[in-house]
Formats: C-alpha cells, structure tokens, sequence
C-alpha cells in the first residue's frame, strides 16, 4: 500500500517514468545500436551477430518480457503524468514570452508515441518478417543482412520514413536523458551544464548511428 | 473614569518578569481548550502568539487581510534583531540592551517592559535557530553577528538582508502547522471592522470577507491586536501599501486608550519621492552611512550634475555640524538635517528634496571591489529604481516615514484600557519611548508574541466567568450594523475625488505639520484643516463597485477614513508634548544649537488618549515615567 | 533619473468571480518612466474611478518585492520581466512608448481567479501546513549556539528560504507545478540539522499535498527557475527527488 502510494505520487510516477526509460535504452538501445554498427562490417559480420544471438534465446526472451514491461510501465507513466499536467495548465496563458523550454521537451509526449508506433512497424518490418536463408561459414544461417538491404533498396520513401523515427527518437533522448538524471536527484544546472550537453550529443550520436543504417542500405 | 494602572510587579527591575510569571494566574491545561482567543494580524507578532497559544492549548482564531499569513510587513524587516547574547564577546548583557533602549528611545518608554523585552531576547534567538531560521554564521559554524545604530556593541542576528522575511516565515511555519492540527482557525483575506464589547470586556470583532463582502460576527474570550503601525498615515512612508490603522482606531473608539501617537520614525536613507505618481518609499539600509558622506552644494538651488561641483563647493553639513560622530549620527538627526537643509533651498534632485549620499571618496580609499561586497546588493536596488548608478553619480536620499513608536496603551500584561482587548508587536506603545533602535521591532514583536502575551493572557483568562454570549448578542447585532453603514455610506457619496487623492492631501498635511519638525502654529493650522478635510471625504469620495465583492477602493477608502479621524490623536498630542523627544521634535523646544531639548520636569509621561467623538476634543491620561535603573540624561553627538 | 512620459496601450484580463473573463483596452497615457509597473496600474485605476468604472483589481502590498502578493503575466513574462524582479520592482523605462502589453493573471488550475488580476494562492499555504516547518515548540529550544553549522550549508539553506511565495514558478510552468516552491522548503529543512527529525515525514507529506491540490508535475524544463523573482534553483528538485526517494529506503527504526 505504502508503495503504491510512494510509486503513483508525482515523484514517484517520474521515477518510474525515468526507471522504465533507463532499463531501455541500457538494454535494448544501446545494444541495439552496437549490432546495427556491425552491419557497416558487412554481410557475415552482420549475420553471424544476428545468428550468435539467436543463440542466447532464454536471454533474449528475457530481455523482451522486461522491454514489454517496460515499455507498458513508460506509457502508462507518461500517459498519467501528462494527463495531469494538462489538467494542471488547462487555463492558459495567452502569451508565453520565454524560450527555456526546449522543443525536444516540448515534443516529449509526441515524440514518445511516434517511437511507440515505430517500433510496432519496426517489428512487424523486421522482427516477424520473414527471412531467406544464406550460408555462414558452412552453416545456414538466416540473411538478416540480406532482409535489411533489401527493406531499403529501392524505396526512398520508406527510407525517408525511417529517417523521421530518427529524429523522434533523437529529441525524446536528448531531453530524456538528462531529465531522468534530474528525476533522479542528480542536479543539472540550468545553463553551462555538461549533462545537458552530454544528453544532447548521446542523443544526436545515437539517432545518426540508428540513422545511417538505411542511408547506407539505401545507397548500396 | 478610566484608570491607567500599569500593573508594574514589584521587586527589583531584573526580577520583575520572573515574580510576575510566578505572581500571574493560571489556566489549567484542560480548561485551556475551553477559552476563545481572536488574534488579528499575522505580523512577527500575531503570527508568534497565536501558534504559541494554540500550543498552550487554546481555541485560537486568526485574522489577516492578506491572502496568507506571510505577507504581513514584518517581512520587508531588512537588518536584524537584536538580542543580549554577548557572543562576540564584547561586554553586552541584558542589563546593556536594556539599557540602550531606554536610552536609544529618549527616556520615554516604560523600564519595566524594556527589561523584560532585553531578558526574553536571548529566548527568541534560540527559538529561531531551532525553527531552523537560516541565521548568517562564522567560518567555524557559530552565529554571527553585526553591529547597528544606537549601540556600541554587536548584537544584531540576521539572515543575509532578509531577516524580517526569515523570523516572519518561521512564526509562519508555527502558525501553519497549528492550522493544519485544527488548533488555530484562520481567516484569510478577512479585515476587522469593529471590536465589541459586551459590559466593558473585549468579547469580539467584526470583519468583512475582502472576497465575498460579507459582514461575518466573531466571538471569543479574549481578542488580541497584532495589527501594526499607522505609518500609512502619512500616505508615503516605507509602510506596505495595505498597512492601516483601523482595528487600532476601531478600539480606540471602543475605550482603549491611544498613547504617544505623535512619536513617528522617520528613516534618514531613503530613496526620494520622484514624482505625484509615487505610491510608496523605499528604504535603503542605514549601514550606508558607514562609507557614503552626505553633501549639499553651497550655492542654493545649483543646478549642475553632482559631477560638476567642485570639492570646495560643496557643504558636507553632518561632518561640519558634527565632527565626532559626522555621518554616523543617529537616525532622527540625520533625518532633521536633511530636511532643514533642503527647506533652505539646498536640496539636489528633480524636486529639490534629497541630499547626496557619495561613495566616491569610498571607493577611491578601498576600491571598487570593496564597496561592492559591502554594498552591492543596495547599489544594484538603487540602481533599479532610480536607473542611476551610485559607483558613479552620488545617490540622492531623503527621509520617509517607517515605524510608529505610539500605538494601544497597554499595561506590563500588554492589555488595553478595555478588559480583555489586548496590543501586541508595533500596534502597542511601550518598549520603544519616542525612537526605535534599529533591529529592535522585530525583538519585540516575537518577544510579546512568543514569550509575553502567552505568559499574561492567562491572568485574566483564568478569572473569567463562563457565559453563553454568542454572536446573536445585541451588542454584535449593533456592532455589525453600525459597521456595514458605514461602509454603505461610503459607496452611496458617489463623489469626484478618489480615496487615494484625499489619503495624498492627508498625508502632505501630516508630512508638512506633524513630520519631522513640528510647531505650535503648523500643528494648530493643521487641526483646523483636518476636519475640513474630513468633510470633504465624506461628502466628495468616490469609491467605485459595490460592497457585496471584491472592491479595493472600498477597503482603501475605509482605512482612510479612520486615519482622517486618528490624525487628529497625533496632532493633538504633538501640540500637548511641547518638548522635543527622539522622533519629535518641536521647534520651540531646542538648545541654542538647534539640537533637541527634552523636559523631563514636564514631560516625562505616556500620554494616552481617550477618544470621545470624531471631531470631539480627546481627553488626556498620563502615565508618569519613574526612572530607577537609567539615569536620565540629554544625548549630544557632537 | 531622465524625466521621460511614454503612452502604452494595454490589454488587461476583468474577470469577476464565477464568471467568464475577457481582456478589456485602456490606454495609460503620459506614464512617467520613473513609475513602477504598479504605479503605471495605479494611474490606470484612478483614471478608471474618475472615468465611472471599477478600477483593475491586482495584488500588491510592500512594493519592494519581498511580501510575494504582487504577481501578473506582462507580455508573456511573469513578473512583466525575467530579471530577478518582482512586478512592483519593474519600471516602466523597461517598455517604450507605443508599446502594446497583455496583462493577464498567474493562471494555474490550482489558482483560481478570484478576480481580474487576483488568484488564490492558498494552495501554496497548505503545502506549507503539511510539513514545512520544524515542529518546536516555543520554550522548548535549546541555546541557540549548541549546533555549530558549517556557514556552506547555512548560506544554501538561506539561499532556499529566500522564497517569497509569489506563484510565479506554478504560473510560468508548462504542468502548473508547484515543485519550485515545494523544493524549497524542503531543501532549507534538508539542509540543517534542525529538520532532521521530521525530514522524512516532511518531504512525503510536502509532496502529497502537492499532488492532492491539483498542482501538475515537474518535466524539468526549468522555466519555473527562469521566472523566479528570488533567483530560487533548481538543483533544490533535484535534492526534493533525493529527499523523496531517501524517505522510502532510510531504514524505518
């Protein structure tokens, strides 16, 4: 009962909030974006990650009961959150004369559900696509080099699309960042501050990493 | 026939207050929750007694006309509070603060409250820190403190530039977590209007809803003023805008008797009045004299920029008039000199009313980095209101108005002529005589909230007989009806003129005669333009809106005109005090060398005053002053 | 001090109690620029009464910024300024003549309007009465020398205190969050020794009122701390989450 009462007050649904984000991006982004660099090594490099890690099954299902949970936790937070802060500022002002308030927190909400649809195409694209077969090192293994190269080519549109995640998950990152820190109870200075810059520039490293992946496949 | 017996303990002066505490009634502790205590104002001292008395155990019902408790003025309180701890080590102790404060007052204020006020002072500092009042410290973690006008000592505790806001915050803190117990009822945005009185004891007051306008009736078994000061007579003074002296006059003209109404502060550094728009003055710490030197140029009305004139044209009249304490003079001849320099046509600025105050010769001798981390902050102030940058143009002062000494006439338990009715903090009289030292309103402001009136409450609490008065008495029946006449009245004149351009007309009239300087003639002309005056507000002000909701210019005009009756209290005891006593200064009454002269064969009394009537002549009470433990003696500072 | 006379015209919210509000033109002629904001709005007012209409009604007390009543959005800017000035300590040579200004109330839905440019902001006080203080009583103290505190921690803490209670951080905040406010009271008790024994309790309570009066919650966009007359920090939430999540793991004796 304390709990609950601890982990759904303001605070506490910012902590989870910031919790829930963490987990992700440690477990799923950043790793996910170290096997996406993998691909720029070429065809077996890429392949062979892919395979090695459909080795480590009972991790990987692991990982994604805790990404399902996650991510349940982070929407529901987030919906809750906003919902109050609507409630809280449903009288507006008529004008707003300052520029503190950035556009990537600004966009916090919007961003976040752009990242949430992503990731159902990503995976309906991706994930439960199915994949041909290639050989490794006298192994058949699936070609997932081959299905992402393919999902590109030829389809700037698409390209363009994914490019625009991009950015979403480049903004939601560089204010989520260094706000779960805040949250957190680690001071970030208002200005001149070397964690808002660092939030900044892992936010922009990352949405490039991410990014290059289909400017690279689209090209090739 | 009123009586003023002040109910002085017996025995040596330092155990007075001890005997008393021993001598007084008490309350048993479960009858305490059967007594009704209404305290107005949510000051320093309204806020400090009524969280103490409602942990004492009391029904306690507060009243401000603020939207919270904080607001109240004693926030604006910049320098600190003075208490007898001797921690620098530099021989103060009760009997020195005690002491100084007589002395600092000109031997019109009571021994016994002073003494009492000195020995409580070290009780309120430690009841501040343990609140966690964030006190300025040393390097080694102690509390540090500073030295202040009218004192050879340091013994001034402070927070920063701050420290009226941080005491205020603290009873306001006390007060909100007894509200939060159910011990205290607040009444928020909430005005008193009238006291009642039922067989000549204080059983309630009269308020109205600042929001609703509703006329709401409040009984209890005792009520206290804490409701400061009536510096806002003078329409301009460094007062908050709200600060009035209505529940003062409303108990005045209920039996409690006025005392020393003429005795009025006026601060020597203030930023001048700048033009007919202006709606309040700004104080700027006395601790600038330390470095700044005060000049006039020696040409009448010269009218070159202060740059422009040289060294030997210019007229430093303190340092001339004064060489041992130049600058350093204390605040009422600081304020008289400027004024009397300026009347004789040597005033700078737009209107001619302000005098240098030059850190040039400062800033030269120790730089500019050490005038800045003296004073940067009151530079940067200056700075902001006036747009002139005192590191390089000299600032322009003038005296203002900021505290009155006068107030309620209270006995050694701090209550009125009226049983009952009692005056705590600046609405009283007693501990200040004819001139406050700095950092000593707050003293007393805690000191009667916190450690005196929760001691002397009970005295008369504990002998009241249970009745079953309740707000369907006639007497709150007239009380209420009487009140919301008038307020009626008010709205119905529909006039030409606005409340506040008769508050300005009063306040330039009490400005002029009943100032800094003040003469038989002036103060006598002034009592014939009063009543005109007064006439003309009621039948010639216009207050806008109805009475039934929010309406500003409804309260404004309320207050004014109880401060157009109450004027008439200090001019009179201006014109009866034909002496010249720490803040008032009559002309007649000066040595040869234009200093004042005090007549302690003729004056050495609390004049208080009892109202018969607006417009009716007030009849004087005096209170002799008997002198055992401080000498008398004339102040010279040459 | 140059003499300068401006003219502006103004937008001002009227807005009387349980009704809907609107902005209503007037114009504030031959203003001297001497004038503070407050005095411009008094000029306005005495034309207003003169003129037959009921004057603008706005909060206001001490005119020098410390008493906390004063308080409007002026051109989108709380306090008519981001300069670490309240209202009454803004001039009017801050504006130049001809210009337009909108003159609306610190808007919060845990501030109701009570009238034109007056709210109530007696959330604020109940935040207050859940915690914000050290429970003493008075007589009960020890002397005041007994605790020496490190001069760092007792200047942070005044740094915190230093709040006036304006509500100019729950109106310049995108959620009508009061976290500003809160942190720092909590961060000047968390700061000295005599808030220790109540700094759980304080903090868990402080919050929950907070959350229980309608205030939004904090998003760390910081522009509470750009509108703050006092200069108040935000590094006080990040020790408000500290303290929060301290109350949960120090261990329950």
């Amino acid at each position: 009962m304390k709990n609950t009462r601890f982990l759904l007050s303001s605070i506490g649904q910012k902590l989870l909030l910031a919790t829930s984000g963490t987990i992700m991006f440690l477990l799923f982004l950043v790793p996910h974006m170290g096997g996406n660099v993998l691909f720029l090594f070429g065809k077996d490099i890429f392949n062979s990650y892919a395979h090695h890690l459909h080795k480590l099954v009972p991790i990987v299902i692991g990982i994604e009961v805790l990404m399902l949970v996650s991510i349940s936790v982070h929407m529901i937070m987030a919906a809750r959150t906003t919902w109050a802060n609507r409630k809280a500022a449903s009288s507006r002002h008529s004008q707003k004369g300052s520029k503190e308030r950035s556009l990537a927190a600004r966009l916090m909400p919007w961003s976040g559900i752009m990242i949430f649809a992503f990731i159902v195409i990503h995976l309906a694209n991706f994930k439960f696509y199915e994949k041909s077969k290639t050989m490794l090192d006298g192994h058949e293994v699936y070609d997932v080099y081959g299905m992402v190269l393919s999902r590109f080519q030829g389809d700037l549109w698409y390209v363009g699309v994914y490019l625009f995640f991009m950015v979403a998950v480049g903004l939601h990152l560089s204010h989520a960042l260094q706000s779960a820190l805040q949250t957190y109870g680690v001071y970030v200075p208002r200005t001149g501050s070397k964690i808002k810059a660092a939030s900044m520039w892992i936010a922009t490293g990352m949405a490039s990493t991410f990014a290059i992946i289909p400017i690279i496949a689209y090209l090739n | 026939m009123v009586e003023l017996n002040a109910n002085i303990p017996e025995g040596p002066m330092a155990e007075k207050w001890t005997r008393h505490k021993f001598g007084v009634k008490l309350v048993n502790p479960s009858n305490k929750r059967k007594y009704k205590v209404l305290v107005v104002g949510t000051g320093l001292a309204g806020a400090s007694a009524a969280a103490t008395m409602a942990e004492l155990g009391y029904q306690v019902e507060s009243f401000t006309y603020s939207d919270t408790p904080r607001r109240a003025h004693s926030i604006a309180a910049q320098g600190g509070i003075n208490a007898a701890k001797n921690y620098p080590n530099d021989g103060d102790s009760t009997h020195r603060l005690f002491y100084d404060t007589v002395k600092g007052g000109d031997y019109r204020s009571r021994e016994a409250n002073v003494h009492r006020l000195a020995e409580v002072s070290n009780q309120i500092i430690d009841h501040c820190v343990a609140q966690g009042i964030p006190f300025a410290r040393e390097y080694g973690g102690n509390l540090a403190n500073r030295s202040f006008g009218g004192a050879q000592v340091s013994r001034t505790f402070y927070a920063r530039g701050q420290t009226g806001q941080q005491l205020l915050l603290g009873a306001y803190g006390a007060l909100q977590k007894e509200i939060s117990k159910g011990s205290v009822k607040m009444h928020t945005r909430c005005e008193l209007i009238d006291v009642v009185t039922i067989d000549g004891r204080a059983r309630g007051i009269i308020t109205r809803n600042l929001v609703s306008g509703e006329i709401e009736r409040h009984v209890g078994d005792a009520v206290v003023l804490a409701t400061g000061g009536y510096g806002n007579v003078f329409y301009l003074s460094t007062n908050a805008m709200n600060c009035n002296a209505s529940a003062a006059w409303r108990a005045c003209k209920k039996g409690a008797l006025f005392a020393n109404p003429c005795f009025t502060q006026i601060h020597p550094t203030c930023i001048p009045v700048h033009g007919d728009y202006q709606s309040k003055l700004t104080l700027m710490s006395e601790s600038l004299r330390n470095d700044g030197r005060i000049w006039v140029p020696k040409k009448k009305s010269d009218s070159r920029p202060a740059s422009e004139i040289p060294e030997d044209e210019r007229d430093y009249y303190l340092e001339r008039k004064y060489p041992s304490f130049g600058n350093l003079v204390p605040r009422d001849l600081a304020s008289r000199n400027a004024k009397e320099i300026c009347d004789a046509g040597y005033g700078v600025g737009p209107t001619g009313d302000a005098v240098y105050l030059d850190f040039s010769e400062a800033i030269g001798r120790l730089g500019r980095d050490a005038i800045e981390a003296r004073y940067g902050n009151l530079f940067e102030m200056y700075n902001r209101i006036t747009d002139d940058n005192p590191y390089e143009t000299p600032m322009m002062i003038y005296p203002a108005v900021h505290y009155t000494m006068g107030g309620l006439w209270v006995d050694y338990n701090l209550m009125t002529t009226v049983p009952g009715l009692y005056a705590i903090g600046e609405a009283n009289f007693s501990d200040h005589g004819a001139n406050r030292l700095g950092a000593s309103a707050l003293m007393q402001g805690l000191a009667d909230g916190y450690f005196v009136l929760p001691n002397t409450v009970n005295n008369y609490l504990a002998d009241l007989e249970r009745d079953s008065v309740d707000v369907s008495h006639p007497a709150f029946v007239k009380a209420e009806q009487t009140a919301s006449a008038k307020l009626d009245k008010l709205l119905a004149i529909k006039g030409t003129r606005t409340v506040d351009d008769f508050h300005r007309e009063l306040g330039l009239l009490m400005w002029n005669e009943c100032g800094m300087a003040r003469s038989e003639a002036g103060l006598k002309k002034a009592l014939e333009e009063l009543p005109k005056l007064r006439d003309a507000f009621w039948s010639d002000v216009n207050v806008p809106g109805s009475g039934d909701d929010l309406n500003q210019a409804l309260e404004k005009a309320n207050r004014v005109a109880d401060f157009l009756e109450f004027a008439e209290f200090m001019l009179r005891d201006a014109l009866d005090r034909a002496e010249s006593c720490g803040g008032h200064f009559r002309l007649e009454s000066q040595t040869e060398e234009g200093e004042a002269l005090r007549d302690d064969e003729a004056f050495a009394y609390v004049s208080a005053w009892e109202f018969k009537g607006v417009g009716e002549e007030p009849v004087l009470h005096k209170e002799p002053l008997v002198f055992e433990e401080v000498p008398l003696s004339q102040r010279s500072y040459k | 001090m140059a003499e300068k006379k401006i003219n502006l015209t103004l937008n001002v919210w009227r807005q009387q109690a349980g009704q809907e509000g609107a902005f209503e033109t007037y114009q504030a002629e031959n203003i001297d620029t001497n004038a503070s904001f407050l005095e411009m709005l008094d000029v306005v007012n005495e034309n207003l009464t003169c003129a037959g209409k009921e004057p603008i009604a706005f909060e206001h007390d001490c005119r020098e910024g410390i008493c906390g009543s004063c308080g409007a959005l002026v051109a989108g800017k709380t306090h008519g300024s981001h300069d670490r000035s309240t209202l009454c300590q803004l001039h009017m040579r801050s504006f130049e003549d001809g210009d337009e200004l909108t003159i609306e109330p610190f808007r919060a839905d845990a501030f109701p309007v009570i009238k034109d440019l007056i709210v109530d902001r007696s959330a604020l006080d109940q935040i207050v009465s859940s915690g914000g203080y050290v429970s003493v009583k008075t007589g009960s103290a020890p002397e005041a020398s007994t605790i020496p505190i490190e001069k760092n921690f007792a200047d942070a803490a005044m740094d915190a205190a230093a709040c006036i209670g304006c509500g100019a951080c729950v109106a310049a905040c995108p959620n009508g969050s009061a976290m500003l406010f809160t942190s720092a009271k909590v961060s000047q008790f968390a700061l000295l020794p005599q808030g220790a024994p109540e700094r759980a309790s304080r903090v868990k309570e402080m919050v929950e009122t907070m959350d229980r009066l309608g205030f939004g919650n904090c998003s760390n966009e910081y522009e509470c701390a750009v509108a703050c007359p006092k200069g108040i920090d935000v590094k006080h939430i990040a020790r408000l989450n500290r303290e929060f999540i301290a109350s949960r793991t120090r261990k329950k004796k």
